[in-house]
Formats: C-alpha cells, structure tokens, sequence
C-alpha cells in the first residue's frame, strides 16, 4: 500500500516519536485525497504561467533598453519554478504530515501550521469517551467527505479531524478500539 | 552630483534596471533562508511521523534548499 494514501491500514515501517515497544500503529488517517485538488491545480497554473508572462516581461522597455534583460528574465524565470516547487512541497508535506494516528493504544493527532508551528495531542483509547462523524454540504455528501470529532476525559477534551474520507468508517474503527479496551462501556 | 541627477539616473533604464536586480537579490536571499527552513521543518516531521516516504521528503527538500543556493548564484553570475 502506498504511504501516500489518505487512509492506511497497518502501515509498515511506520511510528511516531514516542512510541512504545508493545506498540503498533494501526491506522493513518489523512485529509481526503480530494482536499489536494485546489492546490495541484495551482501548481499547475503556477508552471503554465511564465510561458504566458515571459513574452510579455521581455517586451517591457524603457526608452530604448528592455527592463528585463534576457539574464535577469531567465533567472527570474528559474525563480518562478523554484517558488512553483517550494510551494507544491509544503502543501504536500502539510497533506502528508497533519495526520491522525491510531494505535492499539492511543489516538495522536498531529498538526503541523507553516513552517516552524507543530502541535502534537494524544490520548489513550481509554480516556475516548465520545466519537462523532459529520458529512455536511453537497461536496461533502457526494464524495462521503467529512470530520471526526472525538471526546476525551484527558486533558485535551476534544479532538477534531477534518475533511476525512468516509468518516462513518473511522468512526466505527474508533469506536471499535475503544470497546476493547472498555468493553463495559464508561460507566 | 546634483539630487536632480540623482533622479533622473534612478528613473533611466539603468536606475530601474539596477533596482529590479536589487529587489530580486534580496527576495533570493530570504527564499534561501526559507528553504533551509524547510529542509529543518522536514526534520522535524519525519522525526514525529516516522515513514517509508522520510528519505524522499529528506531529499525533496535538500534538493529546493541547494536549487535556491544554485539559482542565486546564477543571478549573480547572470544579472
């Protein structure tokens, strides 16, 4: 199965910092595969775009002598496909890295924002009081995307995961885990 | 040199010209700083979410730091 995928079942090679011996990593759970279509199709358009402005750079003048000459225009060029690049790298290690982990012992949710924010929250599959799945909005309801949100007794109460892939699925794979681990229920 | 000399050399061809290759160094320069940054953040992630990927994004990632290197010493070669 390939790492990249949106939803991964007993990865291999897979952990996360912290990890205990006794324990396994059973699921990955990332944002839908769909969420990466706005920012592919701008990387896109990001690449076609010099093909359209260079000509029209190039042709820039003042008085007798183009702004742009051709080794400032070619380097600026360069430039553009390098942004272009670093830009498709940090949505994709974003897509990639903002992931739910689900474990035979606990549930870590890691939230990476720009370049230098990492916010990491885990809890046991004990302390899961409450596990929620919404699909809402017709893209939503279509392609079956949507949010998990679980409750906890820990001290971070509330996790919530956004724009997943089938969310009655992760639910009922939350759900079930938590039953074996509290099979009398919470109270 | 007279500050009205000083103007109408800034707004000649050449004036512009060097200001544009200004701007364009130091916009190279910060996005060097940023993409050693990155090859940090990728760093950091792999170490929280160890995967089979690590070595692609390790890779991806000193390949965009060392292409900013390349590219601004190309405009300085170049411009």
């Amino acid at each position: 199965m390939s790492p990249f995928s949106s939803f991964l079942k007993k990865p291999e090679r897979t952990g996360y910092q912290g990890i205990d011996q006794d324990e396994e990593v059973l699921y990955i759970v990332r944002k839908s595969t769909l969420t990466t279509i706005p920012w592919i199709f701008t990387f896109i358009l990001l690449v076609i775009a010099p093909f359209v402005i260079g000509p029209i750079l190039s042709k820039i003048k003042i008085g007798e002598k183009s702004l742009f000459g051709l080794g400032i225009l070619s380097t600026t060029i360069l430039f553009w496909y390098l942004t272009s690049f670093g830009y498709f790298l940090q949505n994709l290690l974003h897509w990639f890295f903002n992931a739910l982990i689900i474990t035979n012992k606990k549930i870590i949710d890691l939230d990476f924002h720009g370049i230098n924010f990492r916010n990491v929250s885990e809890t046991t599959l004990y302390n899961v009081e409450d596990v929620t799945s919404t699909v809402a909005g017709t893209l939503g309801t279509i392609f079956n995307i949507g949010n998990v949100h679980i409750q906890t007794a820990g001290e971070k109460s509330e996790f919530e995961f956004y724009s997943v892939q089938d969310p009655s699925q992760v639910r009922d794979i939350i759900s079930d885990l938590v039953g074996t681990k509290r099979p009398y229920g919470n109270n | 040199m007279e500050i009205t000399e000083v103007v109408t050399h800034i707004f000649s061809a050449e004036g512009l010209g060097t200001m544009v290759k200004g701007f364009f160094f130091f916009l190279q320069a910060v996005y060097l700083f940023f993409a050693f940054m990155v090859t940090r953040q990728v760093k950091l992630m792999n170490g929280a979410l160890k995967t089979p990927a690590a070595p692609m994004f390790s890779t991806l990632a000193y390949f965009h730091f060392l292409a900013a290197l390349l590219i601004l010493f190309i405009t300085i070669l170049v411009a």
